[in-house]
């Protein structure tokens, strides 16, 4: 009987989640409805028994030998932390059939995750999406990926094995007190499995009628002295999509990594995890570009990007005492990338102190120290040049957070802020205060107030990008160009957030966030005064544009996900976000940016995820995400639907039939205007993958 | 090229979503036929606290409370959490209503200190550290079989303390605790612990 009740409510919800429906999206309704109908129809079948295996008929010596799967104090807390947080876990990865990270990423409730092409982007929370997502902070193992010079993620080069991670912790909303500067709308921290938890061989292979790999093969022991190590190495191959004017978009991707962890246990106090990775890889776009000042003046031409690079991390924790731990962790990342047009090679240095201290039974305080010097070279290309054309610049860091035990299990309140000083700006504070109520525990409620900024990068102050030539009056040609400004100040937010997670039953948890976020000083584009220009040659008119902070604005949401394990072997995930934006322009600003932004993310997005434990360690799961359209980049509302079977052989072995995109062939999820390449068509795929544990 | 598009490609769109809500239907039918799974689990490994909370019922069973010590439960065998234990979950589907020496295991979850004195098994995961050393003293003496998790779980006072060895799940005992609160543990149990410490004359050993 409560099947029924939970299942009427459902509908409901569905009913309105999708209220404002249109053709397609009704579709969609009643495939989910029909689906519903089609498990629940037959007599008998809710009537199966909630089973989990039940472990007290083995013997102490059996359950002695069982692997268990251990969750983090962290992990756990994620169930009553004060901030809007989802946690993908390994579970979740094996089941996603996802060959990417960012193909990963779209299970995330309230993450717009949008392809361009084969290996471009855009992927953003609570709006501001676009090949550069500027607001949203990455970091891999604790090394950030966020890039000083584009202020984004180049998701193209950005590659951990999937079988290597552990989890990846998604915070939407500001996280810079704690994580640092451009930890705006959200931060993604991709946590790689110990070198512990991978012992033995592994090998994965597949292919698909546009993908041969990802090829996985990774082993991992032990060495006296040394610890637990794992050396990894993948490489794959992507085939381009077709463009939007059904031109063949040259965009196919390649990508070979090798990659290394230690983690070695040097006294009862003390560990240290090392790990590395080197890259090499190049991908295609169709980019339109000027060639001279002469006719033809510009052209539309196939670039191939080719990125190279790679990383050495070391982590040394100390445990001072149960209530005391300190960590210090220190890297080094080089990265190179160039097409014909551009050509850049980036490094960083950091070095980050933590100590996490028990001050009595209330106190749990984290502080740090961070130190960050990234230095870059940017070859003068007539696309790209940079002044000056090499720069250094160095990042202090200083933070402190303290979550106080109020009403002990009850009501927790978490006081942070960070100190940062950099190069562009200068000072910048960014204080966070969250309050948790646990009024038992089946409930919880949060709330939160915090600042954050996104601090300039060399493209908002040093660059210059010259768009295209035109043939002007009197044939003196004209140049279109795009100046970055040095007196470019921070992007601000700030967010007010509140959330409520509880736990209807034991079947069926919701966790909901509602946020409301002002902005300030964000970046504006301002046309300039027409000139002469000299150099290059010959003598032209030089139509600037220079960036400016002359925006401002507010947006709001709504981000909603419910687990709901209908039955002992059937799990289903519904998710829903709505998003509203609002810019606004001030101090005489002539930007033309705002309907772009706008109307660069949806403003709703809807999933529904199911998880089918079969008989004969067979697994099934689907999933379906609707995205609004977006106006602004003529991208029509659709749907994906993704699914996968995966067969567990026997121990060692498992095979698993993914298909993607399945419902509709060539639709395009974006085609940002500040997108630098041309977007591609999404394609039906189908693939198949086995692996070989040993 | 803008809206347009919009409206063109909806015709295909809706055939191909009903056809795909047909060919999701149909694959649900699939798995009925193919029969309830019951067994459906093609994980290896295995959720760390339904391990566990296995290992509870057997601590339960190979424990002899003193004469009396039971009677304050009835007819129940009571195995006490924090309300707030965020492993609750898997302890109580696991062993809510499992059968020991005639007595029916029953998960009952506390709010205060006071109410612990029904219970005869408490165990304190590892998320509660906070709070142990005050309930582990307030419960010395008592015969409540004490599970725990953290470092000093036993030097604190408690009784039996679980701990992971390369993800499987091993238990340290201290006997002296269990001793003084007239607590007989099997020796079945003390062969498969990985340490036994608090024994007479070998104090600390191990």
């Amino acid at each position: 009987m409560e099947f029924y009740i939970a299942l009427f409510s459902y509908h409901l919800k569905l009913s309105n989640l999708f209220s404002s429906a249109t053709n397609s999206e009704r579709v969609i309704r009643r495939a989910l409805r029909l689906a519903v109908i089609a498990l629940f129809g037959f007599p008998g079948f809710s009537a199966c028994p909630a089973q989990t295996p039940d472990f007290t008929q083995k013997s102490l010596e059996d359950l002695m030998n069982i692997e268990v799967t251990s969750v983090s104090k962290r992990e756990q807390k994620t169930a009553e932390a004060a901030a809007a947080v989802f946690v993908i876990t390994r579970e979740d990865i094996h089941r996603s059939g996802a060959l990417n990270i960012p193909d990963l990423l779209r299970m995330v409730p309230g993450l717009d995750v949008a392809q361009i092409d084969v290996g471009n982007w855009a992927i953003s929370a609570r709006g501001f999406n676009g090949q550069y997502s500027n607001k949203l902070l990455v970091l891999i193992d604790g090394r950030t990926v966020y890039s000083p010079i584009f202020a984004g993620v180049f998701w193209d080069s950005q590659n951990v094995p999937l079988s290597s991670i552990e989890r990846i912790e998604v915070i939407r909303g500001p996280g810079a007190a704690v994580w640092g500067s451009n930890a705006v709308n959200g931060v993604i921290n991709i946590i790689t499995l110990s070198a512990k938890d991978t012992k033995g061989g592994y090998i994965a292979a597949g292919a698909g009628n546009s993908t041969v790999g990802p090829e996985t093969v990774s082993y991992g022991g032990k060495a006296p002295k040394v610890g637990a190590y794992r050396v990894t190495a993948e490489g794959f191959h992507v085939s381009a999509l077709p463009t939007m004017a059904g031109l063949d978009g040259q965009d196919d991707w390649r990508l070979v990594q090798g990659g290394f962890r230690v983690d070695s246990t040097l006294s009862a106090r003390d560990s240290l995890t090392s790990e590395g990775d080197i890259y090499q890889g190049n991908a295609g776009e169709i980019a339109f570009i000027p060639l001279s000042l002469q006719p033809p003046e510009n052209a539309t031409v196939a670039l191939r990007n080719r990125y190279s690079g790679g990383d050495l991390l070391m982590r040394w924790k100390r445990t001072l005492s149960p209530e005391s731990q300190t960590s210090l962790q220190v890297y080094f990342d080089r990265t190179t990338r160039s097409d014909s047009t551009y050509n850049i090679g980036q490094n960083n240095f950091d070095v980050d102190f933590q100590h996490h201290i028990l001050l009595g039974d209330r106190q749990d305080i984290v502080w740090g120290l961070g130190y960050r010097v990234s230095s870059d070279e940017i070859d003068p290309t007539l696309r790209i040049s940079a002044t000056p054309q090499d720069r250094r610049t160095q990042l202090f860091s200083l933070f402190a957070q303290d979550e106080i035990a109020i009403l002990p299990n009850r009501v927790h309140l978490s006081l942070g802020a960070r100190l940062e000083h950099n190069d562009f700006t200068r000072f910048a504070l960014q204080p966070s205060g969250r309050l948790v109520w646990t009024p038992d525990s089946r409930n919880s409620v949060w709330g939160a107030v915090s600042a954050a900024d996104r601090i300039p990068a060399r493209s908002d102050t040093d660059f210059r990008v010259n768009f295209e030539a035109l043939p002007g009056p009197g044939n003196m040609p004209i140049l279109v160009s795009l100046f970055g400004n040095p007196n470019q100040k921070n992007e601000q937010v700030t967010a007010f957030e509140t959330g409520y997670r509880t736990i209807l039953t034991s079947r069926f948890s919701l966790d909901s966030t509602v946020f409301y976020n002002r902005y300030r000083d964000l970046v504006s584009l301002e046309p300039g005064t027409i000139s002469l220009e000299t150099n290059p040659a010959p003598v032209h008119l030089l139509m600037p544009e220079t960036f400016g902070n002359s925006l401002f604005g507010e947006t709001h949401g709504i981000e909603a996900f419910a687990n709901w394990k209908v039955t002992s072997f059937w799990t289903l995930n519904p998710g829903y976000t709505f998003f509203s934006i609002h810019l606004h322009e001030f101090g005489g600003s002539q930007d033309g940016s705002i309907p772009g932004t706008q109307g660069g993310s949806p403003d709703h997005q809807a999933q529904l995820r199911s998880s089918v434990s079969l008989p004969h360690n067979l697994q099934w799961n689907a999933s379906a995400y609707f995205v609004n359209r977006l106006p602004a980049q003529s991208v029509p509302s659709y749907t994906r639907f993704d699914t996968g079977l995966n067969w567990a052989v026997g121990e060692r072995v498992s095979l698993s039939l993914v298909g993607q995109n399945l419902l509709k062939n060539l639709h395009p999820e974006s085609s940002g205007p500040d997108s630098t390449v041309q977007s591609g068509l999404m394609r039906r795929t189908a693939y198949a993958k086995i692996t070989w544990s040993f | 090229m803008h809206l347009r598009a919009n409206n063109s490609t909806k015709e295909p769109h809706l055939r191909q979503a009903s056809i795909a809500a047909w060919g999701f239907g149909l694959l649900c039918t699939v798995l009925l036929l193919l029969g309830v799974p019951q067994s459906a689990r093609g994980q290896s490994t295995a959720d760390e606290y339904e391990v566990k909370a296995a290992f509870l019922f057997h601590f339960a069973q190979l424990t002899n409370w003193p004469a009396g010590a039971l009677d304050a439960g009835g007819s129940s065998l009571n195995l006490c959490i924090f309300d707030d234990e965020p492993r609750r979950q898997e302890l109580e589907n696991t062993l809510d209503g499992k059968v020991v020496g005639g007595r029916v295991l029953h998960v009952r979850p506390m709010r205060q200190l006071q109410e612990f004195k029904n219970c005869n098994i408490f165990f304190l995961s590892r998320d509660e550290a906070q709070r142990q050393t005050a309930i582990v003293k307030s419960l010395r003496g008592m015969p409540v079989l004490t599970v725990g998790e953290t470092a000093n779980f036993l030097s604190d006072g408690g009784m039996i303390r679980f701990h992971l060895e390369e993800g499987k799940v091993r238990f340290d005992i201290n006997l002296g605790a269990a001793d003084s609160a007239q607590l007989k543990i099997s020796s079945q149990l003390l062969l498969l612990a990985t340490s036994v410490t608090g024994v007479a004359k070998a104090d600390g050993g191990m």
